[in-house]
């Protein structure tokens, strides 16, 4: 019947407030029943036919102004998750609340209009009741299917309350979006049995526990977590704040990750399907890295900006990492001369380098990086190498997504 | 909560009280047909719904339908050839009936909601009883709470998530009040429009008269039977209503018992009054002669079968409910139904005069009367023993004055006659009134009427007897207003006298008062506190419902506002020169304008601003349409100062504090990352923080100083109300994105 934007006129809206009274379709047969009872009042004269199509006139008044006055004061608010993990259930919080202070609000429906859309029909909550100065938790489960950054538009709160002729549409507040990392799976045992028969130098080293394996990096102030063992006591009393020793692996612990995100220009559903197993793969070894201690984790994705992210293995890393993996694009063109320049000397000397790709890779003969001017850490760095192609027959035994 | 039993069982008392509309106004079928819809409301309920024990197979309802449905159709319409509205309600009974036994679904509760909605529009067709209101006001009552509950059902499981919707037992009181509410609500915002909608001035709001539903009124044909009258006076149904006002319009409530008349009786023969007709005699009764002072009668008639109708004499005009005047027969003076008359109730006005003497404008003058010799017409075979009777009670050479005195004392005042209901006679070979006056002396009016009706004609005073009614109930509720009964009814006498003016009628009821009022008391035996309250609804009912027409209206509704209007603002510059000139120590006068309408008046004018200053408040502040035109920022301040003023006494919201999107979002984007701005800061200051943590991080150390920029920007428009050009908001989303890209990135 009706919309209203309420939309600063200096800027962009981010903030959205969307008003609405629809006639629902019963509500159209209402009026329409309603016309044809005003006609045959004005044909027949009949005093009671009239005060029938009065009553029907009453009906859709107040049913018009009970509509609007069941979400007056009512405000919806939702909590996101920090991120999601694409095919698996993330569950999203709505909460109703009836700010007045009389009269319950009834038969509210929270929908969230997801962009881009998960299934037809948004995902929305029915909500019975909420009482006067109360307020509704519900909670919903949803499946996004995709990895990518998912547009929530304002929670949008409905009601057809209370004869469902006229529908009341209510969003008030900003889209929020919600970061969905790649589909996750399993990597097998044998998968780190052959990825270290593929480095041969890195074998009779005993897995380090503590400090084992550490190198004394300098001191920092105490922090919440850190271990009261390793406070530097002359130094605390010399400044006289807590200070901590500071470690840091060994560049023998360094694990790289490249991924090239290949996509042919004329690409089909299968070559689509590859690019998100080879994502997805890259996704589930960063996890699997990161769970593991004193690991200096590298991850290179060779896209059309190449991006490089790094840090101690930690979950705090594995969400840094996990990001650009969400938003990663396929490309014709990977970039591996420019990541190749962005990584360290240092790291490409002792790391060891996984390269995941949905295509037979060859680093090694790589004629444009033969070209380039770091021709010789290239070759050093094919040297360490270990490639994937997560479309090899090879690789479905030693993973399999969930 | 929602209980799914508690909404079937609205959806059959729903479509049950439609059956009993329909079967209020059906005369035709003598089964109570209700009764076998609410036997099978409940055999569904318990068979189909709750045990699911007794269905009707899908594959063949539709041909069960068909075939039962065309067999009622052929036998219905068979017997209705003039009403075929009243075989579709039946109709509309039988597919219900199938329905109850089916799974039900939504469409099916659909159906069964709609086709007592249908019912009920078919039944309103045929009805006029108040009856039949009060059970369509309880339908739309059941008829609401059902669909309010239908809704909260549908919507429940149309968002089920897997489990089925959710049905729980407790008693949904919280919605039977909220139904309530809405119910009340809907009644009176449809009674409103129903007041309120024009009607045209010649058009006729009534009921459409499928049906006869006229009563029989005996003692108001053309030949009356002696005697005939008494049977109605034993009956307690209502005849008419009938409202008094004088000529300003005011109440008027007549001292005595007012006679309303009826039907002349000119001509007697062996116990049979017979009214002498001459139908080229009847004139409309319309701008007659009228004196200063007359009774203005609003009469509503209900349907009768005789052409007669009922009005104080002498009339000088009228006006039915379609505009037309009544007819009045020249010959007697007997007011008419005429043929443009709308069938079945009629509602008519009709202004008399007040006076001494009952000589109705139109009709033939008494000492000119064609007829003077059939109104001094005694039977030859009881003519000598009327004329010995009476020369025992007037002397002979009596006057005619005298005549008249002597023979209306002896019959009402002697004590020799009293009023009795009984029928019964003393001598079955004389005359009945003979027999009346000389061995029984008691009857009822009818006998006294004729009585003195015959002893004047011996003795050459012309005269006539008149069936009419007496009185009424007086009922002091709503309007005031007369109830008049069959057992109303009422004979009396109309004679001419001669004066120096000249030949008049008078009227003459020679029926004791006190005795005849006892017997009409003990006739019905409703106290009369409900009586009076059931009359008054009736009342109401068809004044307000039934034949509620422009005339109506214009008295009601549009008179009252019109006279408010121009009486009250007629008032006001009197008032306010007596406010401009008082000194503030009578205000009397205050008081007194205040309370004919003045506060109203005052009530009015508050809301039109309220309602003037949140519409300015709103479109030219909020949405910014003021801009910088002066004139509409002067009018944008003063809607929010007079909205804040009204915010201040409670009769309003305060103004919403303009909200600047562009802040908002950055505050949304800081918060987003966990940067909350605490009450005690003002955005300057928190701005400054944030700048100090983005500069800690070389990502976002080049937005560091956006935010800064940004809250600058809005201290400009929020408090200085200058609003940014297109190259500052461009500027402005554009150090918003840079700023989101740069934290995302951090």
């Amino acid at each position: 019947m009706g919309s209203e934007t309420n939309s600063d006129s200096s800027s962009r809206p981010a903030r959205v407030v969307r008003r609405r009274l629809n006639v629902t379709f019963e509500g159209t047969c209402a009026f329409a029943l309603t016309g044809w009872v005003l006609a045959s009042a004005f044909l027949t004269h009949a005093s009671l036919i009239l005060l029938a199509f009065c009553a029907w006139v009453a009906i859709l008044i107040v049913s018009a102004a009970l509509t609007w006055t069941n979400l007056r004061r009512v405000r919806a608010t939702r909590r996101l998750p920090d991120h999601a993990v694409a095919g698996r259930p993330t569950r999203i919080e709505c909460t109703v609340h009836n700010d007045r202070w009389a009269g319950t609000a009834r038969a509210i429906v929270l929908a969230n209009r997801v962009q881009p859309a998960v299934g037809e029909v948004p995902p929305s909550i029915y909500v019975p009741a909420v009482a006067a100065r109360g307020e509704r938790t519900e909670r919903i489960e949803l499946t996004l299917p995709h990895r990518g950054r998912f547009r929530f538009e304002p929670l949008e709160t409905t009601s057809r309350f209370p004869f469902g002729f006229l529908e009341r549409r209510l969003a008030i507040g900003s889209p929020e979006e919600l970061l969905v990392y790649p589909r996750l799976g399993h990597i097998a045992r044998r998968f780190f049995e052959v990825e270290r028969e593929q480095h041969p130098h890195q074998e009779g080293r005993r897995p380090d526990r503590a400090t084992a394996g550490m190198e004394y990096h300098g001191l920092h102030e105490f922090r919440a977590g850190d271990s009261p063992r390793w406070i530097h006591w002359p130094t605390s009393a010399r400044r006289g704040r807590l200070m901590v020793k500071e470690f840091e692996a060994r560049r023998n612990r360094d694990v790289a990750l490249l991924l090239e995100p290949w996509l042919p220009a004329a690409a089909d559903d299968r070559d689509r399907a590859l690019l998100e197993l080879a994502v997805s793969f890259a996704a589930t070894l960063c996890v699997e890295l990161c769970r593991r201690q004193g690991l200096h984790v590298v991850l290179g994705i060779a896209g059309k900006e190449p991006v490089l992210r790094h840090g101690q293995s930690s979950v705090r890393l594995l969400h840094e990492l996990l990001e650009p993996l969400a938003l990663v694009e396929g490309t014709d063109e990977p970039q591996w001369e420019r990541l190749l320049h962005e990584l360290p000397p240092a790291w490409t000397a002792r790391m060891r380098i996984t390269a995941i790709s949905s295509r037979p890779l060859h680093l090694a003969s790589h004629q444009g990086a033969a070209k380039a001017a770091a021709l010789k850490k290239w070759r050093r760095l094919a040297r360490r190498l270990m490639e994937v192609d997560v479309g090899s027959s090879a690789l479905r035994d030693l993973f399999e997504l969930h | 909560m929602i209980s799914i039993q508690l909404f079937r069982a609205g959806v059959y008392a729903s479509v049950c009280l439609a059956a009993v509309g329909l079967w209020l106004g059906d005369d035709s079928v003598p089964v109570p047909y209700p009764w076998l819809m609410i036997f099978a409301a409940i055999a569904a309920q318990a068979f189909t719904d709750t045990w699911k024990k007794l269905f009707i197979p899908e594959p063949v309802a539709p041909w069960l339908g068909l075939v039962i449905g065309a067999i009622f159709v052929a036998e219905e319409f068979r017997r209705y050839t003039i009403d075929v509205v009243q075989p579709l309600g039946h109709l509309l009974l039988l597919m219900q009936v199938l329905l109850f036994f089916h799974a039900k679904n939504d469409f099916r509760y659909w159906l069964l909601l709609v086709s007592s909605f249908f019912q009920t529009l078919i039944a309103a067709v045929h009805n006029n009883r108040l009856s039949f209101g009060v059970v369509m006001v309880c339908h739309l009552g059941v008829a609401l709470w059902t669909l309010s509950q239908f809704t909260q059902l549908r919507e429940a499981s149309r968002y089920a998530r897997g489990e089925a919707a959710p049905p729980r037992s407790a008693w949904p009181w919280r919605a039977l009040v909220g139904s309530s509410v809405s119910t009340f609500l809907v009644l009176g915002v449809a009674m409103v429009f129903f007041l309120v909608i024009p009607r045209q001035p010649q058009a006729t709001w009534a009921q459409l008269q499928m049906g006869s539903g006229q009563q029989h009124l005996s003692g108001f044909d053309e030949n009356i039977r002696l005697g005939q009258l008494g049977t109605i006076l034993e009956s307690d149904d209502q005849v008419m209503t009938i409202h008094l006002e004088d000529e300003r319009g005011r109440l008027y409530k007549p001292s005595d018992e007012p006679l309303w008349r009826g039907v002349a009786l000119s001509q007697y023969d062996r116990g049979t009054w017979q009214r002498v007709t001459d139908v080229t005699a009847a004139l409309k009764l319309q701008t007659m002669t009228r004196q200063a002072s007359f009774v203005r009668q609003r009469i509503l008639l209900q349907p009768i079968q005789q052409g007669v109708v009922f009005g104080l004499r002498p009339a000088f005009r009228s006006e039915m409910q379609n505009g037309d005047p009544l007819e009045l027969a020249a010959t007697d003076g007997t007011f008419l139904r005429p043929d443009s008359a709308p069938r079945g109730q009629l509602q008519y006005t009709l202004d008399s005069n007040v006076g001494p003497f009952s000589d109705q404008p139109g009709e033939y003058a008494p000492a000119t009367h064609r007829r003077l010799d059939v109104l001094r017409q005694v039977p030859d075979e009881i003519s000598a023993d009327l004329k010995q009777y009476v020369d025992t009670i007037v002397p002979p050479q009596a006057s005619s004055d005298e005549v008249i005195r002597l023979l209306l004392e002896h019959l009402r005042d002697s004590g020799q006659f009293s009023y009795t209901l009984a029928q019964s006679r003393s001598d079955p070979t004389i005359d009945p009134v003979l027999d009346f006056l000389v061995n029984r002396r008691e009857g009822h009016c009818e006998y006294f009427a004729s009585g003195l009706a015959l002893m004047l004609r011996t003795r050459g005073v012309p005269a006539r007897v008149i069936n009419g009614f007496k009185g009424g109930d007086w009922n002091e509720l709503l309007d005031k207003f007369y109830t008049v009964r069959q057992k109303h009814a009422h004979s009396w006498v109309e004679a001419i006298v001669e004066t120096p003016t000249g030949s008049h009628w008078v009227t003459l009821d020679p029926t004791p008062g006190a005795a005849r009022r006892q017997v009409v008391a003990r006739v019905g035996g409703t106290s009369s506190f409900l009586r009076q309250w059931y009359d008054a609804s009736r009342q109401a009912w068809f004044n307000y419902v039934m034949n509620y027409n422009n005339q109506e209206q214009q008295r009601a509704v549009y008179g009252p506002i019109r006279r408010f209007f121009t009486e009250t603002l007629a008032a006001l510059p009197r008032t306010a020169w007596r406010l401009a000139r008082a000194k503030f120590e009578h205000f009397n006068w205050l008081a007194a304008w205040l309370a004919s309408g003045g506060t109203a008046l005052v009530i009015l004018v508050l809301w039109l601003l309220t309602q003037l200053s949140r519409a300015v408040s709103d479109v030219l502040v909020d949405k910014g349409f003021a801009g910088e035109r002066r004139g509409l920022r002067t009018l944008a301040r003063l809607g929010t100062w007079l909205r804040r003023v009204f915010a201040r006494f409670g009769l309003m919201d305060s103004p919403r504090q303009p909200r600047v999107q562009f802040y908002e979002r950055l505050r949304h984007i800081l918060e987003s990352r966990h940067w909350h701005k605490r009450p005690t800061t003002t955005p300057r200051q928190f701005a400054e923080e944030i700048a100090r943590s983005l500069q800690a991080s070389p990502q976002s150390q080049p937005v560091s100083y956006h935010p800064a920029g940004i809250v600058d920007l809005y201290y400009r428009l929020r408090f200085g109300r200058r609003p940014l050009s297109e190259i500052e908001s461009r500027l402005v989303n554009q150090m918003l994105r840079s700023l989101e890209e740069a934290l995302v990135r951090r």
